[in-house]
């Protein structure tokens, strides 16, 4: 996506304002978006699957990053409650390593997120999506509208993997 | 038997190598420094120095072994990282995920040769029973150690065709200074006292104490052997966290 991002209403155009459908943004692992203030922030790590050590790649530069970007999140949110979306964006693996990195890596958000769940209680609510760099969009797009709508609340701590096909 | 053992310095690993020495393997001992090492010293056959996040340590560990047979490697090394999110520095978050995680697939590929020289081998990483539940104030640490186990999982069947049997063991609170230094950061977090904080998780785990470093040690053994099937990913958490 590129030029800024338009704000919108909660709901029925997170999605496509986030620009999450065709993630293409700037350089380094992370897109960070929020169109209105309720909205659910949504923080984007794209794995780019290749480089020599594809799990220090995935979980020690894009886990740890998404970690510290969560960090200020939280430190910038004061009492107001926050709706995260963690969204994981895989490349189809390559081959072992790769597959087995994605795991490691899709493994250790969840881990966090289920951790920070209840650390931070009412404070935030935090859902993780694993999806295909180049997969099915409108599975992703459906679930992070069903998480902002209003019975979508209480799978706070639970992840969407949206990575096998129907 | 050949086997490795990294972080054989700490009370977990030296455990380990004291085990397998006493059933009259040969043991290797790893860490990061000589002093640490001196706790393994009476039962290692060799010991080796280096830093498992550094590249070149790496290099020259695999070289140390090249054309050579290792039956196994028992992944053993490990820092504590408890802590609120919110305290966490990046150097900090950087240092928990590098040591505990990212060490593991490069320890694997830096010995995997050998482990599957000889018609195979094994490789146990030690995890933690924090990979497989969340925790509040360890958000990191379950970080680092659910990415072994999500990394264990999916290599395992990749690698076991080779001969290479990949196994997590994943233990809960064991005595150590490692178990000291988390219960300091807990009770911290949480506003009491040590003592307090103590009573509280006796409380939660069904077997009433902590596991002694002898039977982690044990625990770790059974999975390294190669003579059957045992289970990829194995709790030893007294019934806390069961696998």
């Amino acid at each position: 996506m590129s030029g800024s991002v338009p704000t919108g209403s909660r709901g029925t155009t997170v999605h496509a304002e986030l620009g999450v459908r065709r993630v293409n943004g700037p350089s380094g692992p992370f897109e960070q978006r929020q169109s209105a203030r309720d909205d659910p922030w949504v923080l984007v790590l794209r794995l780019d699957g290749g480089g020599s050590d594809p799990f220090a790649s995935g979980v020690l530069e894009g886990c740890g990053a998404l970690l510290e970007a969560l960090r200020d999140l939280l430190a910038g949110a004061g009492t107001d409650r926050l709706n995260v979306a963690l969204v994981v964006a895989c490349p189809e693996p390559t081959d072992r390593w790769t597959h087995a990195a994605e795991h490691g890596t899709v493994a250790a958000v969840r881990g966090a997120m289920q951790s920070l769940t209840p650390e931070l209680g009412e404070r935030a609510r935090i859902n993780v999506f694993v999806c295909r760099a180049e997969g099915d969009d409108a599975a992703l797009d459906a679930a992070l509208r069903f998480v902002a709508s209003p019975g979508g609340g209480y799978v706070a701590g639970s992840t969407f993997d949206l990575r096998a096909r129907p | 038997m050949t086997v490795l053992v990294t972080g054989a310095g700490g009370a977990i690993g030296s455990a380990v190598v004291r085990q397998l020495a006493e059933e009259g393997r040969e043991v290797v001992a790893h860490d990061l420094t000589a002093e640490a090492l001196a706790a393994a010293a009476d039962w290692a056959a060799e010991s080796i120095v280096g830093d498992l996040t550094s590249a070149s340590d790496l290099k020259a560990l695999r070289r140390c072994f090249a054309g050579e047979s290792l039956d196994a490697v028992i992944a053993a090394h490990g820092i504590p990282g408890a802590g609120a999110l919110e305290h966490m520095s990046r150097k900090r978050i950087d240092a928990i995920l590098a040591v505990n995680a990212v060490t593991i697939p490069a320890l694997l590929r830096a010995t995997l040769a050998s482990l599957a020289a000889d018609g195979g081998g094994t490789f146990v990483a030690i995890a933690s029973q924090a990979a497989l539940r969340g925790e509040p104030d360890n958000a990191v640490y379950c970080a680092s150690k659910w990415a072994v186990t999500g990394w264990v999982s999916a290599i395992a069947p990749h690698l076991a065709a080779d001969g290479v049997h990949v196994r997590a063991l994943c233990p809960g609170r064991t005595e150590g200074p490692l178990l000291e230094s988390a219960l300091e950061g807990f009770a911290a977090e949480t506003g009491q006292t040590v003592e307090e904080y103590v009573a509280d998780i006796l409380k939660v785990i069904p077997l009433g104490r902590y596991a002694r470093v002898e039977e982690t040690a044990a625990a770790a053994v059974y999975l390294a052997e190669t003579s059957s099937a045992r289970p990829t990913i194995l709790a030893t958490s007294g019934g806390e966290v069961p696998s």
